[in-house]
């Protein structure tokens, strides 16, 4: 199973589930890493995302892939895993 | 069994017994003593009474921690390890260890003397130290395992709360150590390394944070392995997650609710009998309301008066109590303390900041929002007229720099994720900044 997503959706997606209103798309590098440093995200951020994932794009987000943490890494490793593991969500 | 904390390193466990994992591999007692033995040496030949622990694994923390008290020092704790903070409490402190000392001489074993200072945020606006004599935390870990313990030695706890705050410090590290049961060096936080863990059915010490998410990502039922016991701490839980969480682990979850000032106070296993959300004091404690709601603890590890807490909570006639909310503007986000006054004195420290209000801004996920006045000249384009292409930059430039500013010592959940700049902070009649006002800045999107 797989779906087509870019690089902006992503980029859209993290911006509105954590709420971080003043940053664009713009602003985040394809290869930025999101979680150490950069954006100043947490690893309650990183659950909070995997919750996220799992709704909107049907992602286990876990389950039992012992790379998740590299899943994460950046919004174009987030394209990468999103387009090989997600699927869309129901309307 | 458990092993007073004063002769953590006087034999009580053979060389060969596991004190810790780490990356699969086994840390051993013998190890362990010799990481503290060097420690201590070092610190013996350096002198200082004073000594910043600024070890951001948990097994350089617990050496550390051991061979500093073996040396008998006053052993500083960081609240997190941002450079500001570092910087800060290491000009206070004689000595500071960043991390194991690879080789060199080891001072014998022999019994752990000194006191533990863990740094925090005060209420005031000023960081303050808490210090804990190791009669206290042995206090602590003696009525830990009395109260909650009995686990075989062996088996392993994790956690997937930070070494460095009280709570983790106890639970993930001393009460392991004292009682022969490994603890996990790394936290088990992401989901990953949490199935990792859970595989080797371990008493877990996590928090609302944590457990409220896992559930939400993780199917419970087809876990690695259950873990023996669930410890929660640093904030209530959902009681729909708590029963999530007993449905698939008959031991559901045991949360504690205390401070690093007091220790821990009650705790309370949430279930579906009515009743089961009241706290049960612990049994070494005491405790009042004051007049203004305060609860005021009483026992030998809160110090020698009594102690007034910050939580406001009502006494029921069975000797329980149930807790109603904090009384300060020390606010809990994720379970990190976060002092607002002192987010508003760094914030007015910033150059171009004249006067600065933060709020708790609640919702779907609760969030802090920053109100801030610049100084002259420094106008932000939220006075009326519209939004150009440069003015959205200029603002992204300006949140950026106050972000910055601020990461340098607070950790990333308590730098504020909304800002507003309005040409005055709002104020009620009586010209009074009120935090409702202040709060109402923040409805809808911005402007």
């Amino acid at each position: 199973m797989g779906m087509m997503i870019t690089p902006l959706e992503i980029k859209t997606f993290i911006i509105e589930t954590l709420g971080l209103e003043d940053l664009t798309p713009e602003a985040i590098g394809d290869d930025d890493p999101l979680f150490a440093g950069g954006l100043g995200l947490d690893s309650i951020d990183a659950l909070e995302l995997g919750i996220a994932l799992r709704r909107r794009y049907q992602v286990q987000a876990a389950g039992d892939d012992p790379g998740t943490r590299e899943h994460f890494a950046s919004v174009n490793a987030l394209v990468a895993y999103v387009s090989q593991h997600g699927a869309d969500a129901p309307a | 069994m458990i092993q007073p904390l004063p002769g953590l390193l006087s034999g009580a466990w053979a060389a060969a017994h596991p004190a810790a994992l780490e990356g699969g591999a086994v840390r051993t007692w013998g190890e362990f003593r010799l990481a503290a033995g060097r420690v201590a040496a070092q610190a013996r030949e350096a002198g200082g009474e004073r000594w910043l622990l600024a070890c951001e694994g948990a097994w350089d923390f617990a050496t550390g921690l051991a061979g500093l008290l073996r040396a008998g020092r006053t052993v500083v704790v960081p609240p997190n390890f941002l450079p500001e903070t570092l910087a800060r409490l290491g000009m206070e402190a004689h000595g500071s260890l960043r991390g194991a000392p690879a080789a060199g001489p080891a001072l014998e074993d022999g019994p752990l003397t000194g006191s533990v200072v863990f740094a925090t945020s005060g209420s005031t606006g000023e960081p303050k130290g808490i210090p804990r004599t190791l009669a206290q935390l042995d206090a602590e870990v003696a009525l830990l395992e009395a109260s909650f313990g009995g686990f075989p030695p062996g088996t392993p706890v994790a956690g997937t709360v930070p070494h460095q705050h009280i709570y983790g410090c106890l639970f993930r590290v001393l009460w392991p150590l004292a009682s022969g049961r490994p603890f996990l060096a790394a936290p088990c936080g992401d989901p990953a390394s949490f199935l990792t863990a859970m595989a080797l059915a371990p008493v877990l010490v996590s928090s609302p944070a944590h457990l409220s998410r896992l559930l939400r990502i993780l199917d419970l039922e087809a876990l690695p392995g259950h873990p023996l016991a669930i410890f929660s701490s640093g904030g209530a839980l959902d009681r729909a997650d708590a029963l999530a969480w007993l449905e698939r682990i008959p031991a559901g979850v045991v949360e504690i609710y205390g401070s690093t000032e007091s220790g821990g106070i009650a705790w309370r296993r949430q279930g579906e009998a009515s009743g089961s959300e009241a706290w049960t004091v612990l049994p070494d404690v005491g405790v009042t309301v004051a007049e203004d709601g305060a609860l005021v603890v009483t026992s030998f590890r809160a110090g020698p008066s009594p102690l007034r807490m910050a939580d406001a909570a009502a006494l029921a006639p069975d000797g329980t109590f149930s807790l109603l909310g904090r009384l300060d503007r020390t606010i809990k986000l994720e379970e990190k303390r976060v002092s607002l006054p002192e987010l508003e004195a760094a914030l007015e420290a910033h150059p171009r900041v004249t006067r600065a209000s933060v709020v708790l801004l609640v919702g779907a996920r609760p969030l802090l929002g920053a109100a801030v006045v610049l100084a002259e000249g420094c106008g932000e384009g939220e006075e009326g007229e519209g939004e150009g292409e440069g003015e959205g930059e200029r603002r992204r430039a300006l949140v950026e720099s106050l972000r910055r500013h601020l990461a340098q010592r607070f950790e990333p959940v308590a730098v504020p994720r909304r800002w507003r700049f309005p040409a005055a902070l709002p104020c009620d009649g009586s010209g009074k900044v009120t935090l409702g006002l202040v709060a109402g800045l923040f409805q809808g999107t911005r402007p």
